[in-house]
This record gives structure tokens, C-alpha cells and sequence, in this order.
């Protein structure tokens, strides 16, 4: 049993292992993720808000040789930039939890973890001793968290789910492409599928920490990747279940505004432009061309919606006098809505990314320097002050066993020698690549 | 009545929130803590609507009624004119009483209403300061208004989302993921900042910026470009990120299209499913690095395979084997398949002259309870009355007087 005074240092122990000091100090959180942002994007999000994150890995099969870092100015492996993108600010612990020793080092943690959070199939849990149930008689106050595909429940529910599956069946794709009839439907290039569930699942985890809190008991939460999907189609729900049709406009605002879309500048990148009626006057000096304010054609939104291909092609040839970055310099000044489209490298030098920590860089222990988009919640008692690189595999076993578990050194390397537990030897560091 | 219908309060119960938000980046976040049971008050300038009129069943929902529809219920609504100093006083009242402000004006209109976070903390130290806007509120943007569009173009999604045909146009993603990641991270602050004054006593400022949020959401692509040196651009349709195929979408013979994603393993099944066992004995396609160098020819294959059925039913054959796919269905047909109508994700509500409407339900599930009742939006101002006297606790002749005045409708 334990006292108020070993909670008291396990706590602490608990909020010395976080990546960052965040709201969520002292909160632990067991990850039972593979790699896919549906889980480990979720957790990072727990993470970066100040939890100790613990991903749960399996041992490797043998004593694999450790990374060796890259020659000096060769750039790391994109499978390994895979995994740091996902997994900053967490701890590793490599636990088999098919062997009996291993699940009890597991559920020992689980009697002091606050969250456990996976994204398996269902029914998988359960073959691990790892879902709801069994741990609730570990800790009845734990809060599971499980995201999947399709949820638990329904007659999906056993089905696998990719992110390009659910972005077709959950209504997303047949709203986004080029808008040519003989143009395939395009799914949205980040993984929205496994990334909306994960914005939801992180909700669910704050809110139901918020009511164990104020009733005391914990809870289990389901969360269905094609759920969030239908959840974010928001306003459109209601007039299309009375007849409302949506289908890819790629030239017009969701209201009807034009002209909207991406245009090309004199210096081929292309120039989006968002020209709702208010700005309409405006957008024509800027344009160059004034006289638009007052062409019949084109005065107003009504008028503009009747003359669409004239006005596009009119548009078209104004956008092809002057290079992308001279627009975005025009419009911002005029304050009119307009943005070059930006690679994902150009996003990330936006005057504003530096000033708001919206690109971290660290060093990584292979030897290489690499960055890391922050995070986009800025909390007034929380400025910046680093991220703490992803962890090599395993790399916090021992740490984790002696800190949160009291476990001496004997016992652990015991459970090694029987691969129940994992840990790289001293100065090694194992990375794993993605295999998504 | 089963287990399933003894109902707890909501988990948000007794939380109370003071919405300022409009359009969409704030309302469809507001919202979320509404559907949770909080108590969300919407707060508008006056005048109030007049009560809505009655619809009769099958009157067409408009798509602005969609906007209050969606993003508007599970709110009260209350008329306050905060740019006259006693419109102010009811609202620091409220706030006083009250756990979050949440708001997406521009930068610096808060601070202009007296209103910014340290006038809020003045009156009560506890209160969350939530505010969104397209860039922040400092740096040479923080003026510039935001649309979806725009910072999806600056947030590098649009450079990845296209046909992958050489010179065909970026796409935005239909839905304004934009507005949505935006508000979705504000309520992830909020919800974070109550957990710290649960230790601290103290409230404090969340912040969140669109931009911010989408180049978020780049996730592993920027380890990826800035470590790996890995360039983006518009992804094959017919190739998944691991270089699965087959992939993509195919057209079929109702001239629908099916997303299909054949990761090695379902290669066997697939080809079973679709009645093309011959593939599985052709050399061409034995592995994953001959699908993927022999791709045009499958690809041309399946593409005259899928063509011979409609959408549904080449749907309904791989998912009996287990095999993932997905129609690209309409956002009605999304709510329709027996999946989602399974998890409930479509709420009932039927307005007093007999129209129904529906709407998205709550993807947040706890197992083993049901969904908690969900209320429609109010017409504006509708609970001015009763917060000021019932919460404000303030007298008829004061509620009057602010009305005559009008501070308050």
C-alpha cells in the first residue's frame, strides 16, 4: 500500500520525467500507440501540454546494433524525421506485453498512471490486459482512451481504417479536387483521418480528467476516427440532410464569394485569393485595375457569380503582372485576405513563426540537428523554453522502473535477461524507423 | 428504461463560459464545450431577434441556419452592448461568475473594450482568457484578418493537396480546416488551463493563432523537411505515403469513386474480393516492388474491373472480406452509411412548426453512456432575462432601466 508521503514523491517523480512544465505536470499518461498520428500525435499533444508521456514499446528481438549516427552534414533518414515529428517531449519504456512479468510491470504503472490512451484495433486491449476493464481493477480511477477507425461499437467496428479510406467515407473528399468533372476526388494531403480523431481524442482525456475530478470516477473513451471526420463537416450537416448538395470549389469561397482560389503570379508559385464582397473595391486597385468596381459585369457578388469564367480569365491575366511575394505584400497591406501558397518548408518562414516558437529545433542524440513544428496553444504561465528530443527506443526503461516503481537494478536487469523489459546499453541509442 | 439511460450530468456541468466568438474559427470550439454540458452564453451586441417563426416540416434548412444549426445549439443567448461602459459592468459581473471568456476578435479589440486579459483577472483571478485570431496578437500580421482559404495556403497544406498531375491547381481541403484546427486547439487550452488552476487557484491567458495551428498539423512532414531534406509536393493519388498499391480512388460503373488502400497483407483478399484471383498468379504483381514498377498496368486493370460495378457494391464485397475501403461519399451520404448511423451521429431536432433539422452529433463517446441531450440554438438575446436576474441576481427595476437604455436586450 502506499502513503501519502511515497504519493507525494512518486507525484513529483511523475512531473520530473515530463518533456516540458506545462499545465498538465504530475499527469501520466501510458501510450499504447503504433505510429500513426491517430495516436501518437494525440499523446504528443498531451506532452507538449506538460504530461509525462510514457510510450509503452515492444523489446526488440535480439541485441540489434545501435543507430549509428549519420556522417556529419547527411541528413537523417525521413522514416526516423517520421518519428520525431510524432513523439518529442515523451519517454520511452520498452515492456513485452505478451509475457506475464511484462504486463505486471505494465499494470503496476497503470495503478499510478492517469491516462492510458491506444489506438488499436478493438479488441486487442483486452488480448493484452490492457483495455478498460482490466485496468479499472488496477486503478479504478483510470481514464482509457481509444481511438480507432471506426469506434467499438457498430458493424464496422472490426474494420482497418487508412487515413485515404476515411477521408473518402467520411464525406471529406467529395467537397475537395480541381473541380473538373473528369478529375479524380483528392483526399486533403495531411492525414486529417487519423489527426481529427486525435484533436478529439486529446478533448475527451482533458474532459474526462475535468469530471474524475469532480465526481471521482474515471472513464473510458471511444473515439471513432470516421466520427471526427462527419464532426467537422459542422455547418453543412443541417442543410444537407434537407437536400443541399456540396461538391470541389476551388474557385469560389464557401459562401460564394469570388474571386477565390489559387491564381498563378509572373513567377509561377500560385496566389490564393479570398475576395469576399466587402473587399471587393478594394481587391480591384490592388489588382491595378479600379475600373472592375464599377464594370457591370463584376459589381457585385451577384454579378461576379453570373460572370464567373470572364471574370476568372480576367483575374488570370491580372495575377500573371507581378511575382507571388509582391501580391502578398500588396494584399496584407490593403488588409485583404490573399496568401501565396507556401511549401510546407516556405510555411515554416512566415515572419510570424519565429516570434511565436512555431518551429523548435534540438539536437538529436545520432548526431543530427533537426526541427519540430511547436505548439499552437501559447498559455500566458507557459512561455517557451525547449523540447526535449524524442526518445530513442527504450531509452527511459530504467529510469521509469527506479523513479515511479521503486525497482532496484537487480530486479530489472532480471526481467532484461528475460526480454520482459528493454533498455539500450550505456552511450547506445536505437531509433526505429516508421513503418507507416 | 436500460443502464444506458440513467443519466449523469453532463462532464462539463457546472462549467461556465462567456463566448464573444463568431463565424466559425471560435463557435465551432464553444460549441464542443457546450455539447459536453457546460454552460456556454453567447454574447451579442443588441438588438435581440424576434422569435424565430414557426417552420412547417419540410421547409428547407438555408445555409446560414446551417452555420447557427451546427455551430450555435447548446448555448444561451444574451444581448449586451459592450462598447458603453454599463454594458461593460454586466459583463465583468458575468464574468465574476464565470470560468472562461472565449473570444476571436481581432488583436486589440479586447484591450480597446477594457476588456483584455488583466482587466478580467482584476475582477476574477480564476478566469481563463481564450483568445483566437488568424495570426496572434503581436508581429507584423497580427492585424491581418484570416480566412480559410489564406492560411490554408500559408500553413503548406494546399502545396501537398492536388490531382499529383504535373501543373494541375493546389486544392484547399473542402472543409476549413483552417477556422476548425483553430478553435479545436483554443478548447484543448482552455480544458489544459482549468486542470493547472485546479492546483494553482489561478487562471491565466490561452492564445491560439490559425496559422499557428495548421503549420501544427504538418506534423512529421517538418522533421522531414527540415532534417531529412524530404520536398513535398502533391502526392500521387494512386500511391499511399508507405507506396502501398494499389491505392486511390477508381472510378466505378455508377460513376461514383472508391478509395481503396491495399497494404500488402490485403493484396490476397482484395484481388479474391473483386473476383480477380488471376492476379495473384500474374508475375507482374507478385510482390509490392512489382505492383509498384508494373503500377499503369494494374492500375489500367483495375480501373476497367471497377467500372463493371457500382460503388457500393465493390463497398459492400471488400469490407465483407475485411478489406479497407471507402466510398467517396457525399457529406449526406456520410451520415447515412449504416456505420455512422450505428455510432448515432446524426441528431434529431424538431423545431416547434414541425421542421426537423439535423445536425452532427458529439464524436467525444464514453463508453457504456449515452450521448447527453442535446439543446438547439436560441434566437438572439432569448436569455438575457433570466441570466441577469437568476445569475446576476439583478433587480427588475435594474433590469428595466439597462433595457430602456439600451445596454441590454
Amino acid at each position: 500500500m502506499s502513503t501519502p508521503a511515497s504519493d507525494a514523491a512518486r507525484a513529483s517523480a511523475i512531473a520530473a520525467l515530463a518533456g516540458v512544465a506545462g499545465p498538465l505536470a504530475g499527469t501520466l499518461v501510458l501510450e499504447l500507440c503504433g505510429d500513426e498520428p491517430s495516436g501518437t500525435f494525440g499523446t504528443q499533444m498531451l506532452a507538449d501540454l506538460g504530461a509525462t508521456v510514457v510510450k509503452i514499446e515492444r523489446p526488440p528481438a535480439d541485441e540489434p546494433a545501435p543507430t549509428a549516427p549519420p556522417a556529419p552534414g547527411t541528413p537523417v533518414s525521413r522514416d526516423i524525421a517520421y518519428t520525431f515529428g510524432l513523439n518529442r517531449n515523451k519517454r520511452s519504456l520498452c515492456l513485452d506485453l505478451k509475457q506475464a512479468e511484462g504486463r505486471a510491470v505494465f499494470h503496476a504503472l497503470a495503478a499510478v498512471a492517469d491516462i492510458v490512451y491506444d489506438n488499436y484495433r478493438p479488441g486487442v486491449t483486452a488480448r493484452l490486459g490492457a483495455d478498460a476493464e482490466a485496468l479499472r481493477r488496477v486503478n479504478p480511477h483510470i481514464i482509457c482512451c481509444s481511438v480507432s477507425g471506426f469506434g467499438h461499437t457498430g458493424p464496422w467496428s472490426q474494420l482497418s481504417a487508412y487515413d485515404a479510406t476515411v477521408q473518402a467515407l467520411g464525406g471529406g473528399m467529395s467537397i475537395t479536387g480541381t473541380g473538373k468533372p473528369e478529375d479524380p476526388p483528392v483526399r486533403w494531403g495531411n492525414p486529417i483521418g487519423g489527426i481529427g480523431g486525435a484533436l478529439y481524442a486529446v478533448l475527451g482525456v482533458l474532459v474526462a480528467l475535468r469530471r474524475r475530478r469532480a465526481e471521482g470516477h474515471g472513464s473510458a473513451l471511444d473515439i471513432a476516427l470516421l466520427d471526427a471526420q462527419l464532426a467537422m463537416h459542422a455547418y453543412r450537416v443541417p442543410p444537407a440532410h434537407g437536400g443541399v448538395t456540396y461538391s470541389a470549389q476551388p474557385f469560389r469561397g464557401g459562401s460564394g464569394a469570388l474571386p477565390y482560389g489559387p491564381f498563378r503570379a509572373r513567377c509561377g508559385h500560385w496566389f490564393v485569393l479570398g475576395i469576399t464582397a466587402q473587399f471587393w473595391a478594394t481587391a480591384c486597385k490592388v489588382f491595378g485595375r479600379p475600373e472592375w468596381a464599377e464594370d457591370p459585369r463584376f459589381r457585385t457578388e451577384k454579378d461576379r457569380q453570373a460572370n464567373e469564367a470572364v471574370l476568372n480569365v480576367e483575374v488570370t491575366k491580372a495575377m500573371l503582372t507581378e511575382d507571388a511575394d509582391e501580391w502578398q505584400r500588396r494584399f496584407v497591406a490593403a488588409g485583404i485576405p490573399g496568401a501565396k501558397v507556401a511549401s510546407i518548408e516556405e510555411a515554416f518562414s512566415h515572419p510570424h513563426v519565429a516570434l511565436r516558437d512555431m518551429l523548435v529545433s534540438f539536437d538529436h542524440p545520432i548526431g543530427a540537428r533537426l526541427k519540430v513544428a511547436g505548439s499552437p496553444v501559447k498559455l500566458s504561465a507557459h512561455p517557451h523554453a525547449g523540447y526535449r528530443a524524442a526518445p530513442g527506443l527504450g531509452a527511459d526503461t530504467q529510469a521509469i522502473l527506479r523513479e515511479l516503481l521503486g525497482k532496484d537494478a537487480d530486479a530489472a536487469e532480471a526481467l532484461r535477461a528475460r526480454r520482459a523489459l528493454w533498455w539500450p546499453r550505456a552511450g547506445e541509442v536505437h531509433e526505429r524507423p516508421s513503418v507507416v | 428504461m436500460t443502464a444506458l439511460d440513467a443519466q449523469a450530468a453532463p462532464p462539463l456541468a457546472g462549467l461556465r463560459v462567456l463566448d464573444l466568438s463568431t463565424v466559425v474559427a471560435g463557435p465551432f470550439g464553444s460549441e464542443i464545450l457546450g455539447q459536453l454540458g457546460a454552460d456556454v452564453i453567447r454574447i451579442q451586441p443588441p438588438p435581440a431577434d424576434p422569435a424565430w417563426a414557426a417552420r412547417p416540416r419540410g421547409a428547407p434548412v438555408s445555409e446560414a441556419e446551417g452555420f447557427t444549426w451546427a455551430l450555435q445549439r447548446n448555448k444561451r443567448s444574451l444581448c449586451v452592448d459592450l462598447k458603453k461602459a454599463e454594458g461593460r459592468e454586466v459583463f465583468l459581473d458575468l464574468v465574476r461568475r464565470s470560468d472562461v471568456v472565449y473570444e476571436n476578435f481581432r488583436p486589440g479589440v479586447m484591450q480597446r473594450l477594457g476588456l483584455d486579459y488583466a482587466a478580467l483577472a482584476a475582477v476574477n483571478q480564476r478566469i481563463i482568457a481564450c483568445a483566437i485570431s488568424g495570426f496572434g496578437s503581436t508581429g507584423p500580421w497580427a492585424e491581418v484578418g484570416a480566412y480559410d482559404v489564406a492560411v490554408q495556403a500559408l500553413g503548406g497544406s494546399m502545396s501537398i493537396t492536388g490531382t499529383g498531375e504535373p501543373g494541375s491547381i493546389p486544392c484547399r481541403w473542402g472543409v476549413p480546416v483552417g477556422d476548425i484546427a483553430g478553435s479545436m486547439y483554443a478548447v484543448i487550452g482552455v480544458l489544459a488551463a482549468l486542470e493547472e488552476r485546479e492546483r494553482t487557484g489561478r487562471g491565466q491567458a490561452v492564445e491560439v493563432a490559425l496559422l499557428d495551428a495548421q503549420l501544427a498539423l504538418n506534423t512529421y512532414r517538418v522533421p522531414q523537411a527540415f532534417g531529412a531534406g524530404v520536398k513535398f509536393e502533391t502526392p500521387s493519388p494512386r500511391q499511399g505515403g508507405a507506396g502501398s498499391v494499389p491505392y486511390g480512388p477508381f472510378r466505378c460503373g455508377d460513376g461514383a469513386w472508391l478509395v481503396i488502400a491495399i497494404a500488402s497483407n490485403f493484396w490476397k483478399p482484395f484481388c479474391e474480393a473483386i473476383g480477380a484471383a488471376e492476379l495473384l498468379a500474374d508475375v507482374r504483381f507478385a510482390s509490392l516492388a512489382l505492383r509498384q514498377q508494373n503500377q499503369p498496368s494494374l492500375d489500367v486493370l483495375l480501373e476497367q474491373r471497377f467500372l463493371g460495378a457500382p460503388a457500393a457494391e465493390w463497398e459492400a464485397k471488400l469490407i465483407a472480406r475485411g478489406v479497407p475501403c471507402g466510398k467517396v461519399n457525399t457529406i449526406a451520404g456520410a451520415f447515412a452509411q449504416a456505420q455512422a448511423q450505428a455510432r448515432g451521429m446524426l441528431v434529431r431536432f424538431e423545431e416547434p412548426g414541425g421542421r426537423e433539422v439535423f445536425a452532427a452529433a458529439n464524436p467525444i463517446r464514453f463508453m457504456g453512456e449515452a450521448p447527453w441531450p442535446q439543446h438547439p440554438p436560441r434566437p438572439k438575446g432569448a436569455d438575457t432575462a433570466p441570466i441577469l436576474a437568476d445569475l446576476l441576481l439583478y433587480p427588475e427595476a435594474r433590469i428595466a432601466s439597462l433595457r430602456e437604455q439600451g445596454i441590454v436586450a
